[in-house]
């Protein structure tokens, strides 16, 4: 298992690098000159050569991306040229805000998910099973704006019974240790400040949640009702165990594969793809970030933003395969595959 | 159950965090600063900030480009209007307790332009100091004594006066530029009624009071300003009491906000213009009847109360009605498209012609629908035979090529800076802004405009300027390179406890006078 993990190592660093010289080509393949959209309106053309010498667009693009992976290499992301702050720095403060709130979505989810898969399976055809099924198709189907906006409609402004933007009130400070602020009003021993990031944390994790809670229903149901029809099922029925525990020990940790497959890579995606509620929740995370480094053409911003995101992805991965060995017993990584 | 639960939760988080709030201003918009050096940054919620925490030598009167005496009490000008001298404040102080003198001054306009400046070199630097010309216009800056400056010009230049009451000429702390560095856009210190105090980017960032402002002590405690990007969002936190104000309203919500008794609308000329460009380097609009006709085919009027929904007026001039000189005796173009067919007959054209609408594809200050926008001139161009097919680009790819002057007819606008007519007629009108990147997107070439505008430029005295200035609206009135279309409004919302805040012609927003009432 080791060795395993270590040989997984060793393959992030091509990946992230492939990645890196992709996404440098394709920022730099797009049109649109970060100079020109900065100074907007009000370019001269002494201040668009100044600005695009001091960014170093006057470089030939190997030499731009030669520095580049130079700075890369001693753990530098460079400055972003939009705010001139290191981009590791603009990295620290929105990385875990989107990361809580992924967080919090994919346990949203995971609980709406596999309570609904499982009782959508074990009683097939039954009205569970069919409003399970309805549920989730609306649910994959709706669009996250749309959804994002009824609930505030009717959670928030209808019945008020929660905020509509940021991570915590105005008027609450939570000093950032972490970065993730249930735990760091926890460790500061501010409950008032927690139940404030839980209140404001709870309609954008649903709104996040929906899809991969949808998703994941279905997955279960099905990959469930594989395995109820195994012999080792009806053995543990047949000696006698309660439906419950036959349904959750035995077959549910079995059918469990699949489904932890599409955890993972609904977490990775959601990652780095909350722009829409991050947006809508004026939450300060890296997707809107990301988005707005695209618009301004703050390349260092979109290839630093993409490095991270595309690390925790494999990372998620490759915890992901880890956990298959450990609810399967079966599935062993070899030393020498 | 679980709603009663919640419920218990918000009562009980509710009337918690109501007692701090009334020293409190929380203060919506749609995005966060990008730094908050005065002189290096270029966007509207940066300024928005920095206008809070730094003063200038001199500022704008209330509602008014005027200008009146801020850190420096008084100022006289040498005969050969080449060296303006400057008496400072005296006994004001730097949030970080440097005393404010004229070594300051030197200090925070001199690394703008001087090579030889330590803190010359910053990556991105400078750009409104680039973009105003002042390298131009500024020969030399020195400090005579504590509490004078003496600046020498290169030639007379009257505008020179209303540029330093601008952002970017705000007076930093010379003590944090060189603690902090590259990072002192994070750490900003200024002499203004507001001190930084916290920044959580996307989120936040807090300012608290000055206790010692030499203009008075501002009423709130704390100012916040938070980053709402959803406009719909922004408006609920408003009538949620979330938020205490917010800016950049679409029109869809003044009636929502005018019927919401806890909430109070504001409202003003905007100091800006949204115009059609005709290129006049490209066929046919070397003519002038083709575009005049232009000018006669487009309805302004129903332009402005379809898509702006009243929050704009028809333009007549390049310059907004509040700006001073302009011009009220010069009558716009009627809208009559019998006309606009005469004279394209005339020009030879009788079954008219086609050619590109250009639009860009993001809303601008002046144009929050420049799509729909284009669609409407399309079809009142269409009625008269002109056949405009619309063309649109990603926004940084749209100004590269309007600027190269590949565009037919382009839309664009323009946001005034300084409250000068300088800062609209010279920069997009005047024959030297055709090179590229052109502000001149008409490509209009008149000599004529030009010796006005260069007279208007070195002239100090105002009633002068103002004789100049109207006669060169009169001269682009007759060649109409443009089609002026509108004057947007700007506009902000308030709970109805808040009090003191009046628009400011420029945009900016100062909320030193504003009072809370809870």
């Amino acid at each position: 298992m080791a060795g395993f993990v270590l040989r997984r190592l060793t393959t992030i660093v091509p990946t992230l690098l492939g990645i890196t010289v992709a996404v440098f080509l394709m920022v730099h393949l797009v049109p649109g000159d970060p100079a020109q959209v900065m100074l907007g309106e009000r370019a001269t053309p002494e201040s668009l050569e100044v600005l695009r010498r001091e960014l170093g667009l006057d470089q030939p693009w190997y030499v731009q991306l030669g520095r580049y992976l130079g700075g890369l290499a001693s753990g530098d992301l460079g400055r972003s040229i939009k705010s001139h702050t290191p981009v590791s720095a603009e990295l620290a403060t929105r990385f875990p805000a989107t990361f809580e709130l992924t967080l919090a979505a994919m346990v949203l989810a995971c609980a709406i998910g596999l309570v609904a898969g499982v009782l959508s399976a074990t009683r097939r055809n039954s009205i569970w099973d069919f409003a399970g099924l309805a549920a989730s198709l609306a649910g994959v189907s709706m669009p996250i704006f749309w959804l994002g906006l009824i609930l505030i409609l009717f959670l928030a402004v209808n019945l008020g019974w929660f905020p509509v933007a940021g991570r915590v009130s105005a008027t609450t400070y939570i000093e950032a240790r972490t970065g993730l602020f249930l735990i760091d009003s926890l460790v500061a021993g501010n409950f008032r400040a927690f139940g404030d990031v839980v209140h404001h944390l709870f309609l954008p994790a649903l709104t996040l949640g929906t899809v991969p809670a949808a998703v994941i229903s279905r997955m279960t149901r099905s990959s469930l009702l594989e395995v109820l029809h195994e012999d080792y099922v009806r053995t543990g029925r047949a000696k006698g165990l309660v439906e419950w525990l036959v349904v959750l020990r035995h077959a549910l940790r079995n059918a469990f594969i699949p489904v932890l497959t599409v955890i993972s890579l609904q977490f990775g995606y959601l990652l780095g793809g909350a722009v829409i509620t991050e947006t809508i929740f004026a939450w300060p995370g890296i997707g809107r970030w990301l988005l707005l480094a695209v618009y301004a053409r703050d390349f260092r911003a979109i290839q630093g933003g993409v490095l991270l995101v595309s690390l925790t992805f494999v990372t998620i991965n490759l915890i992901a395969d880890v956990l298959y060995a450990w609810i399967d017993p079966r599935i062993k990584y070899r030393e020498s595959s | 159950m679980g709603s009663r639960w919640l419920l218990l939760v918000l009562v009980l988080l509710s009337s918690s965090c109501e007692g701090d709030r009334t020293a409190t201003l929380v203060f919506g918009r749609g995005g966060d600063s990008v730094g908050l050096d005065p002189a290096l940054e270029s966007d509207g919620e940066s300024f928005k900030v920095c206008d809070n925490i730094y003063d200038s030598l001199v500022r704008f009167r209330k509602e008014s480009t005027d200008i009146e005496p801020a850190l420096a009490t008084s100022w006289m000008v040498s005969d050969d209007r080449l060296t303006w001298t400057f008496l400072l404040r005296e006994g004001v102080k730097f949030h970080d307790g440097t005393p404010f003198d004229a070594e300051a001054v030197v200090f925070s306009l001199g690394r703008q332009f001087q090579k030889d400046h330590p803190h010359h070199e910053v990556e991105g630097a400078y750009q409104y100091w680039n973009s105003m010309s002042m390298s131009d216009i500024v020969k030399d800056i020195r400090s005579v004594s504590p509490h004078r400056v003496d600046v020498e010009l290169h030639r007379p230049t009257a505008p020179f006066l209303s540029n330093l009451a601008m952002g970017f000429c705000s007076i930093v702390s010379p003590t944090a530029v060189r603690k902090w560095g590259e990072d002192y856009p994070r750490h900003p210190v200024g002499t203004g009624p507001f001190a930084f105090a916290e920044w959580i980017k996307d989120d936040r960032i807090v300012l608290t009071r000055n206790t010692d402002y030499w203009d008075g002590v501002p009423a709130v405690e704390r100012v916040i300003f938070r980053s709402i990007p959803e406009n719909s969002v922004r408006l609920i936190a408003l009538s949620q009491g979330a938020i205490s104000g917010m800016d950049n309203l679409v029109p869809d919500f003044i009636p929502n906000i005018e019927a919401n008794p806890k909430l109070k609308l504001l409202k003003q000329a905007g100091m800006n213009v949204g115009y059609l460009a005709m290129n006049m380097d490209r066929h046919p609009f070397h003519l002038l009847k083709v575009r005049r006709a232009v000018n006669h085919a487009i309805n302004k009027q129903a332009i402005v109360d379809n898509l702006y929904h009243g929050l704009a007026n028809v333009a007549v001039n390049p310059i907004p009605p509040t700006m001073w000189s302009y011009h009220e005796g010069i009558v716009g173009y009627a809208y009559d498209p019998a006309r606009a067919r005469r004279l394209l007959a005339e020009a030879g054209f009788p079954e008219g012609f086609k050619t590109t609408l250009w639009a860009m594809p993001v809303p601008r200050p002046y144009m929050p629908q420049p799509l729909k926008l284009a669609q409407a001139i399309q079809a009142d161009l269409k009625a008269v035979g002109i056949e405009a097919e619309i063309v649109t680009y990603e926004w940084g790819t749209y100004l590269d090529k309007v600027q190269r002057g590949q565009h037919d007819m382009g839309l664009l606008g323009w946001t005034g800076d300084n409250g000068d007519p300088d800062n609209f007629l010279y920069v997009l009108l005047d024959q030297s802004a055709t090179a590229f990147p052109a502000n001149n997107i008409a490509f209009y070439r008149s000599e004529e405009l030009h010796e006005l505008l260069i007279q208007a430029q070195v002239e100090v005295n105002v009633e002068t300027r103002t004789d100049l200035y109207r006669r060169a609206q009169e001269i682009i009135h007759r060649d109409a390179p443009w089609t002026p279309l509108v004057h947007v409004a700007q506009t902000a919302a308030f709970g109805k406890d808040v009090a003191g805040f009046s628009l400011h012609p420029t945009g900016r927003k100062w909320f030193k006078d504003v009072t809370l009432n809870r």
